[in-house]
C-alpha cells in the first residue's frame, strides 16, 4: 500500500497555502452553491430609500444605487463567475485533451492543420476573440463561455500534444505495442492517465484567468444580463458611485482578486505535491 | 529441429529529412540473414549503433523493414493484416534494457502483470491466481503485487519485464539487453533466471549484447554485428575468424589477474551510418586490412558448415570449433 | 601513504550509508574499490574529494590524510584548492561532467588555469600535449569542438584530461568506463593504467566489475553495505578470497571455460542503508552463516601480508 502521506491530495492539504487556498476555495464554492439559501436579501430585492448605503449590521457589505444587498450580490455573482470559468474551461480542457492526444498520436497532415488552426486562435487576445464571438452570437453567457473556452484551447491542446509526444517514445509504450496492444488501448490506458495531472493542473490555474476574463466581459456589458449579478457587471455599475459608495465597486475586486490569488496558490501547492513542474514547463 | 525464425535479407534504412536539412539517408540494419532453431539461444553482439536493437525491432516488427522478411515458424510476417499481427504477438515477446521505463510509472505490478491478458483479450479464471503464479516463476515475493514501479529495484522491475514477457505463454523472446542497466551480481541472478525459464518452458531466445564473454557463455550460436551488417556467424565455443570479433574477445574483462595482457587495443572508432564505407566497415580499425577491405564489401562466406565470417583475411585455422582447454592453450601461447 | 581513510563513518540524517571503512593507497599504485549499488563506494569517493555536503551527507567519523593533512574539517577554500588540483575526480558520465556550450579545449584548460596559474596560451599548449597523450587524434582540431560533436569514448578522454590538467596527485575514478562501449571502455582502462604507472600517480578506481579489478588494480577493498567486508593484493582476492561475499562475487562473472548454468548467483538483494542487518551485514546473504554472525559485527582483521578480512568464519571454508 502507498503510505497516506504520499499521496498527492493529501501532500497538497498538508502545505500551509495550500490549506488555505482550499479552505477559501470551499467557502466561495459553497456560497455559490446554496446562494439563495445564503443569502441575507433576495440579490434582485431594490429598496430606493437605502441607496449607496456603507456597511452595516442590517447590510454588512452595505448597498448599491438601487438599495439591493452588496453581500447577496457578491454570493450570487461567485455563482455566475464560477459557473462560467468552470464550464468554459471545462469544455477547453474536454476539447484540448482529445485534439491534443489525436494530434499528438497519429500526426501527419490533419496535426499540421490543427495546430496551425490552434495557434492561430493564440495570437489574438482573448479578448478580441470574446468581442468578435459576442458580435456574432449577441450578448449572453452563452457567448462568453464559447469565448473563454476558444480562448483557452489552444494552451490545453499545446500541453496534451507535448506530453503525449513525449509519453509515445517511452519504452513502456514500445512494451505494450508489443503485447499486442492497439490504439484505443495505449492511448486510454497509457498517455491519457499520464498527461491527466499536468493538464488539471494547467486547467486549475486558467480558471483564474477565466475568471479574471469573465469579469472583464460583464465589467463591459458583454456577459451576464441585468439583473443576474456578476463581478464584473457589479464594478461596471459601481463605477459611477467611485466616490460615493467605494465598497460598490472595491468588494467583487477584491473577490476577483482573492479568488483569483488563491487558485493559483492552490495550483502552485498541488504541482509542488505533484512534482509535475518540469512537465508544465516543457509545454 | 525446425527453424522458429527465418530472417532473409533484411534492411532498413531510416531517412532524415529536415525542412532545412540535407537529406540524409542512415543505414541501420543491412542485408541480414540468420535462422533461429526451436529451443536454442542465439546471441546478438555489437556495440552501440550496430543496429541489433533495431534488428529486434524489425524482426518483431514493431518498425517496418525496407527491404527483405521475415519468417516466424513458417509464417511471412509481412503478410499478416494487422489484427492477426497484433494477435501473434503474444508468441513473440520482447524484454527491454531499460526496466526503469518499462513499466507504467502509474500501474501497480498487479495491473502490469494482468495488462497482457488484457490486451489480447484473454478471459482469466482468476486474477489473483494467476499475478500469483507469475510472480513465483520470476522469483518475486507475492507481497509486492500492489507495489508500484519506483518502489522496486532494478532487479526486481527486470524480472516483472520477464513475467510480463512471459505472461502470454510466447515461444520466442528477443531479451534485448536485459542486464545492461543492472549490477553483475543482479545480472548474474536474472541470467540464471532465464536459463532455468528456459529449460522449464522451452522458449527459444535472441539474446542481445555488447559482453562477448556474457553471450558466450549463455548462447548456443553468436551473431556478431558491426555497423548493420553481420560480420560473423559463429558457434559460441568457437574461435572469431573475424578481427572484429577478435577485438571485442580482447576486450573483455576477464576477472583473473594472472591472466592480465595488454590489449589488442583498437585504435579509431566505428563509423558513422550515415555514410557507410564502400568497402568492409571495420576495415578503417582492423589491424589485418588490405587494398582489397577499403574498396571491395566481404560477402558473409562459410568457413565450417556452421561457422561465417565477412573477412577477406579471416584469423586462420581459428574457424574450427575448438574445446575450452585447446581455447586456453592458445590464448596463454599468444605473446 | 599518500592518502589513508581511517575509521570514516558517513551520515545522512539518521542513517549511515558508509562505516568504519579503513584503506590506504600510495603514489604508482591502482586501488579497486569494488562493490554493487548501495555499497558505499561512491560515496566513500564523494567523501574523499570534499564534496558530501552538496549531495546533503558528512563525516560522521575517521580521518582522510592526504599527504598528512586531515581532509575531515578543512575549510570548503582549501578543499577548493585540492579539488581538481592536487586530487581530481573521473566520473561515470562524461555528458555531465562537459559544459555543453562550450568547446572541450577551454574546459581542459581551466584547471590549469586554477591551480597551476598559466595564462591562456600556456594552458592551451599544456592541454593540447595532455590530449596528444591520451591518443586524441588531431588534438588542435579537437580542441576547439563542442562535446555533442564527439563520440562517448572521446568525451571521456576530454574528462580525463580534464582531471590531469590540474596536475593531481590523486586520480579517483568512479565507474570511468561503465557508460562506454566495450572496445572503447578497454582502450580508456589501458590508457589509465598506463598514466597512474608512467606519472606516478595514485588511483583510486570505483566499479562493480570484478573484471575490470582483475586486469587494472594493484590492491582491492571490497565494500559490502558500506562496509570493507575485504581488503588485499589483488592476486590474493582473486586466487585466495576469504570472505564469502568476495567469493560469490567473483563467481558472478562468466568465465571464458564456465559451461552454461554454471554461474551461482548470490541470492536476495542488497539492503539499503535504512535495513542493514544486524550482526555481519550479508549474514541473510552468506552460505556459512552461524548464530554469532546475526549478532556480532565483525571487525577487519589483518593477518599475512596485508589480507584483511571482516567475517566471523573466514576459516569455516
Amino acid at each position: 500500500m502507498k503510505a497516506l502521506h504520499a499521496l498527492p491530495v493529501i501532500k497538497t492539504l498538508a502545505s500551509v497555502k495550500g490549506s488555505i487556498a482550499a479552505a477559501y476555495l470551499l467557502l466561495l464554492i459553497v456560497g455559490a452553491v446554496f446562494a439563495p439559501w445564503l443569502s441575507p436579501y433576495p440579490y434582485d430585492q431594490q429598496d430606493l430609500t437605502i441607496m449607496n448605503q456603507p456597511p452595516s449590521m442590517t447590510h454588512l457589505m452595505g448597498t448599491d444605487e438601487f438599495g439591493r444587498d452588496v453581500l447577496s450580490r457578491l454570493i450570487t455573482g461567485a455563482r455566475t463567475s464560477l459557473s462560467v470559468s468552470v464550464t468554459a474551461i471545462s469544455v477547453s480542457v474536454l476539447s484540448g485533451l482529445i485534439l491534443g492526444a489525436v494530434c499528438g498520436y497519429f500526426g501527419g497532415t490533419f496535426d499540421r492543420v490543427v495546430m496551425i488552426a490552434v495557434d492561430l486562435t493564440w495570437s489574438f487576445p482573448e479578448i478580441l476573440i470574446a468581442l468578435m464571438l459576442v458580435a456574432i452570437i449577441g450578448p449572453g453567457l452563452q457567448g462568453v463561455v464559447l469565448a473563454i473556452a476558444i480562448a483557452y484551447l489552444a494552451q490545453f491542446t499545446r500541453l496534451t500534444r507535448t506530453q503525449v509526444m513525449v509519453l509515445k517514445g517511452e519504452t513502456f509504450v514500445e512494451a505494450t505495442v508489443n503485447l499486442g496492444a492497439g490504439h484505443t488501448h495505449i492511448l486510454f490506458a497509457h498517455l491519457l492517465p499520464n498527461v491527466l495531472a499536468p493538464v488539471l493542473v494547467a486547467a486549475m490555474l486558467a480558471t483564474g484567468d477565466a475568471i479574471i476574463l469573465e469579469a472583464t466581459l460583464g465589467f463591459f456589458g458583454l456577459g451576464a444580463q441585468p439583473p443576474t449579478p456578476s463581478w464584473g457587471a457589479m464594478m461596471s455599475s459601481g463605477t459611477a458611485q467611485l466616490f460615493i459608495a467605494p465598497w460598490v465597486i472595491l468588494l467583487p475586486g477584491l473577490a476577483v482578486a482573492l479568488t483569483v490569488i488563491f487558485l493559483n496558490l492552490f495550483g502552485d501547492a498541488i504541482i509542488a505535491a505533484l512534482d509535475i513542474r518540469t512537465k508544465l514547463r516543457e509545454a | 529441429m525446425s527453424d522458429l525464425l527465418s530472417v532473409d535479407h533484411l534492411s532498413r534504412r531510416f531517412t532524415n529529412a529536415g525542412l532545412f536539412q540535407k537529406r540524409q539517408v542512415f543505414h541501420a540494419v543491412s542485408d541480414v540473414s540468420f535462422t533461429l532453431a526451436r529451443g536454442q539461444i542465439l546471441g546478438v553482439v555489437g556495440e552501440s549503433g550496430c543496429g541489433k536493437s533495431t534488428l529486434a525491432r524489425l524482426i518483431l516488427r514493431l518498425i517496418q523493414p525496407s527491404e527483405g522478411s521475415v519468417w516466424f515458424d513458417g509464417i511471412d510476417m509481412a503478410s499478416l493484416s494487422r489484427a492477426d499481427l497484433r494477435r501473434l504477438r503474444q508468441r513473440m515477446q520482447l524484454v527491454f534494457q531499460d526496466p526503469y521505463s518499462a513499466i507504467d510509472p502509474r500501474y501497480r505490478v498487479r495491473d502490469a502483470l494482468l495488462e497482457p491478458f488484457k490486451v489480447q483479450g484473454v478471459k482469466l479464471k482468476s486474477a489473483d491466481a494467476t499475478v500469483a503464479s507469475l510472480l513465483e516463476m520470476v522469483g518475486l515475493n507475492p507481497a509486492l503485487t500492489h507495489s508500484y514501479p519506483h518502489q522496486l529495484s532494478g532487479g526486481q522491475k527486470q524480472r516483472i519485464g520477464i513475467a510480463r514477457a512471459l505472461a502470454l505463454n510466447p515461444s520466442l523472446v528477443v531479451l534485448d539487453e536485459p542486464t545492461a542497466s543492472l549490477d553483475v551480481s543482479v545480472q548474474a541472478q536474472i541470467i540464471a533466471l532465464l536459463n532455468r525459464l528456459r529449460e522449464s518452458l522451452g522458449l527459444t531466445y535472441l539474446f542481445i549484447s555488447h559482453d562477448l564473454g556474457l553471450v558466450r557463455y549463455f548462447c548456443d550460436k553468436i551473431l556478431v554485428m558491426y555497423l548493420g551488417r553481420i560480420v560473423e556467424i559463429m558457434p559460441s565455443d568457437a574461435l572469431p575468424a573475424h578481427p572484429y570479433t577478435r577485438a571485442l574477445l580482447d576486450s573483455t574483462f576477464e576477472p583473473d589477474p594472472r591472466q592480465r595482457r595488454t590489449i589488442a587495443r583498437l585504435s579509431g572508432e566505428i563509423p558513422s551510418g550515415y555514410n557507410p564505407p564502400p568497402g568492409c566497415a571495420f576495415a578503417a580499425r582492423c589491424p589485418r586490412v588490405s587494398g582489397l577491405c577499403r574498396t571491395t564489401l566481404p560477402p558473409l562466406q562459410p568457413l565450417t558448415d556452421r561457422h561465417q565470417a565477412a573477412c577477406h583475411h579471416p584469423l586462420a585455422g581459428e574457424a574450427r570449433p575448438e574445446t575450452v582447454q585447446q581455447i586456453d592453450t592458445r590464448l596463454s601461447a599468444v605473446p | 601513504m599518500l592518502l589513508t581513510v581511517d575509521g570514516l563513518q558517513i551520515g545522512f540524517g539518521a542513517f549511515s550509508p558508509v562505516d568504519d571503512v579503513a584503506f590506504s593507497i600510495d603514489r604508482g599504485e591502482i586501488l579497486g574499490i569494488v562493490g554493487e549499488s548501495g555499497s558505499g563506494k561512491s560515496l566513500t569517493a564523494t567523501a574523499i574529494m570534499g564534496l558530501l555536503p552538496r549531495v546533503g551527507g558528512r563525516v560522521m567519523a575517521g580521518r582522510i590524510c592526504f599527504d598528512g593533512t586531515d581532509l575531515v574539517g578543512l575549510a570548503e577554500r582549501q578543499l577548493r584548492r585540492l579539488r581538481g588540483g592536487r586530487i581530481a575526480l573521473i566520473t561515470q558520465n562524461p555528458m555531465t561532467s562537459l559544459d555543453a556550450m562550450m568547446p572541450v579545449g577551454p574546459q581542459i584548460d581551466q584547471a590549469a588555469r586554477l591551480h597551476l596559474g598559466l595564462d591562456r596560451s600556456a594552458a592551451r599548449a599544456r592541454s593540447l600535449e595532455l590530449m596528444a597523450d591520451l591518443r586524441i587524434p588531431d588534438p588542435a582540431r579537437v580542441y576547439a569542438l563542442y562535446p555533442h560533436q564527439l563520440s562517448g569514448g572521446m568525451k571521456q578522454r576530454i574528462v580525463i584530461a580534464m582531471a590531469l590538467a590540474g596536475d593531481p596527485e590523486l586520480l579517483v575514478a568512479d565507474e570511468p568506463t561503465t557508460a562506454l562501449d566495450v572496445t572503447v571502455q578497454a582502450q580508456i582502462v589501458q590508457i589509465l593504467v598506463e598514466l597512474v604507472k608512467r606519472r606516478g600517480l595514485a588511483m583510486i578506481l570505483i566499479t562493480h566489475d570484478m573484471g575490470v579489478v582483475a586486469q587494472t588494480c594493484d590492491r582491492v577493498a571490497v565494500m559490502y553495505c558500506g562496509r570493507v567486508v575485504e581488503r588485499a593484493q589483488v592476486n590474493a582476492i582473486f586466487e585466495d578470497a576469504r570472505h564469502p561475499y568476495t567469493q560469490a562475487l567473483i563467481r558472478c562473472i562468466p568465465r571464458r571455460d564456465m559451461l552454461r548454468g554454471s554461474m551461482q548467483p548470490i541470492p536476495g538483494m542488497v539492503p539499503t542503508a535504512a535495513a542493514h542487518p544486524a550482526g555481519c551485514r550479508f549474514h541473510p546473504r552468506c552460505p556459512r552463516v552461524s548464530d554469532q554472525c546475526r549478532e556480532e559485527t565483525p571487525v577487519l582483521r589483518t593477518g599475512i601480508s596485508d589480507h584483511g578480512v571482516a567475517c566471523h568464519r573466514a576459516d569455516a571454508a
